[in-house]
């Protein structure tokens, strides 16, 4: 049987081309080509990484991110968001820049993705605690605001807005976006911790000491323990006092 | 080839099967296990298929002699260009890589366009300057409406961001890609239809299932997000191809002896030992240089699909080319 190597044709082929430059060309790329492949076998098997089966230039980046080298992570998928923007890669830098800290690099990850796909609810609340972790509070309230238009029963995005806006020190707004993150979520401590807060700071120590008698109870801790004492104490001066006023001033502190 | 190769791998059927299974079949899209798949899928068709053209034309008798340049120079150019790329990602390397997403629609509309027009042959339908206008025309609605929407390559790359915001320029382009959308199947399916009527050459069955296949891969795939499978079915269609020529070149050879299936196999295996090298070892050796993984990655599969649309802009010609030669035999072996 006669072979007929698929390369046969050009390999007779190629002494008899006269093009002197051509063919110095050619050699050429053959040869860096060729240094590149072997570079690359040798680098593979130094580190004892065997190749996919599919291109993922995102293979470095996720293997650093779960290996806990957050920053080369980053560094990939920076490079991979400079010359093909993709949403999940931006999703994933986002992510890894708030595992170091980075409010800035999280916040510009997530704006450059939701350039992309501007209707993700998630991620307008990911930028949203982005902002708000920068101190760019009104920012961060337009983004929770944006995230709960697109999914109204985001517990997170009532949580977020409701934090935000006792930082902004508008309580009652933020009692009324703590109390429906409640409802939604239950469970959540640092929800119920902040509407304890909200509570304490509208005056109303009474149903401070309810939300954060809750905290506790879902999550002992000293941190929550200093809170609640300071809120039943708060409550207990505030009810000594009411005890000791004129009866018309403590029926309508009672009353509230 | 038989009726229903044809049909199925050529003509696309199969990826319409799949896109019906995917639009009705609820699950199926997110499926693990589809999914865990993919990337054998890939490196089986798409890896080879691009590996396939550099193996079709170092394969070709005449390679050195009749395309100098394509064989002897644009390689080094195509590294060149590749490394100059890796150093300077942020605008070289993402104007790049907007090329080959441009591109990339246009090489789909060419492939369906000279599919079309060689099972035209095939079936001994040989058509007019205005046939053929309009047939290129059906074929090109599918890029042009990528190139119209898309938002990092064609107008979404050539075009200034503040002039695409301009609520007339943004109304302007989302009527035309509506348009094309429409046009995508309907100036296909019109074209057969009017060649049908009067004494007109016909346009086979397998021809309008290229068009509209492609036309399926453009606007359902990439509506569903699940455009690679699109890049998979592309990928069998050229390998097909590609095989089939390759396999009754070396069949006219004087003295082979070789079965064709020897030939399609080793054909086969060299296309897919080299797309392997390429996507998987070659962008580790500028990681070996201190580059990322992800510009490697990214920039040398853009080089290697740029390389790939020159590549198969020359060797598929038909006029003066021995492919003719292959196509013609193979209408009168049918005839």
């Amino acid at each position: 049987m006669a072979a007929t190597p698929p390369l046969e044709g050009a390999v007779r082929q190629y002494p008899m081309c006269e093009r002197p430059l051509e063919r110095v060309a050619f050699l050429a790329g053959l040869v860096v080509f060729g240094a590149s492949l072997v570079g690359g076998l040798v680098l593979l098997v130094v580190n004892g990484q065997p190749p996919g089966l599919a291109p993922d230039p995102l293979r470095h980046a996720r293997a650093s991110l779960r290996s806990g080298q957050t920053r080369a992570a980053i560094l990939e998928y920076q490079a991979a968001a400079a010359i093909a923007p993709e949403f999940n890669a931006l999703v994933e830098l986002a992510f890894a820049h708030s595992q170091v800290g980075n409010a800035l690099g999280e916040s510009d990850a997530c704006a450059r993705a939701l350039s992309l796909r501007p209707d993700t609810p998630g991620l307008r609340l990911g930028h949203g605690w982005a902002l708000a972790k920068q101190g760019r509070l009104d920012e961060a309230a337009a983004s929770f605001q944006e995230g709960l238009t697109l999914e109204p029963g985001h517990p997170m995005g009532h949580a977020g807005l409701g934090q935000v806006r006792l930082a902004q020190h508008q309580v009652n707004l933020a009692i009324a976006s703590l109390t429906r993150a409640a409802e939604l979520a239950p469970d959540n401590v640092s929800v119920r911790s902040n509407l304890g807060q909200a509570f304490l700071l509208g005056g109303r120590n009474r149903e401070a000491v309810e939300q954060l008698e809750t905290a506790y109870r879902l999550a002992p801790g000293p941190e929550r323990l200093t809170s609640l004492r300071w809120a039943q104490q708060t409550e207990d001066a505030a009810l000594a006092a009411l005890a000791e006023a004129p009866p018309r001033v403590a029926a309508s502190g009672r009353a509230r | 080839m038989s009726l229903s190769f044809d049909y199925l791998i050529v003509g696309g059927g199969l990826s319409l099967a799949l896109t019906a299974y995917l639009l009705w079949g609820g699950a199926g899209l997110t499926s693990a296990q589809l999914q865990a798949q993919l990337p054998a899928l890939i490196l089986l068709s798409n890896s080879a298929h691009f590996a396939a053209s550099t193996v079709r034309l170092y394969s070709r008798q005449d390679a050195f002699l009749s395309f100098p340049f394509l064989t002897l120079v644009l390689p080094i150019v195509s590294i060149a260009v590749l490394s100059a790329a890796i150093f300077d990602p942020g605008t070289l390397g993402r104007n790049l890589q907007a090329l080959y997403l441009s591109w990339s629609p246009y090489h789909y509309a060419a492939q369906a366009y000279g599919l079309t027009l060689m099972y035209a042959y095939r079936s001994g339908s040989t058509f007019g300057a205005t046939e053929r206008l309009w047939l290129r025309l059906s074929c090109l609605c599918p890029f042009l409406f990528a190139f119209v929407s898309a938002s990092e390559a064609g107008l979404g790359w050539l075009a200034p961001a503040w002039l695409l915001s301009v609520p007339i320029v943004e109304g302007a382009r989302t009527a035309a890609a509506t348009g094309l959308k429409a046009l995508s199947f309907l100036l296909p399916a019109g074209l057969f239809l009017w060649l049908l009527r009067g004494p007109r050459p016909r346009l086979p069955l397998l021809s309008l299932l290229i068009m509209v296949a492609n036309g399926i891969w453009w606007i359902t795939l990439a509506y569903m997000e699940a455009f690679v499978w699109a890049t998979i079915f592309h990928g069998l269609q050229y390998l097909a191809v590609a095989i089939i020529f390759h396999v009754r070149e070396r069949l006219q050879a004087p003295g082979d002896t070789t079965p064709w299936w020897g030939h399609a196999l080793r054909f086969y295996l060299a296309s897919l030992a080299l797309g392997f090298l390429l996507f998987q070892v070659w962008p580790y050796g500028y990681v070996l240089l201190g580059f990322t993984l992800a510009q490697s990655v990214l920039l040398v599969a853009a080089v290697i699909n740029i390389h790939h649309f020159i590549v198969d802009a020359y060797i598929w010609r038909l006029r003066r080319d021995p492919n003719l030669g292959v196509v013609t035999a193979a209408a009168a072996a049918g005839a």
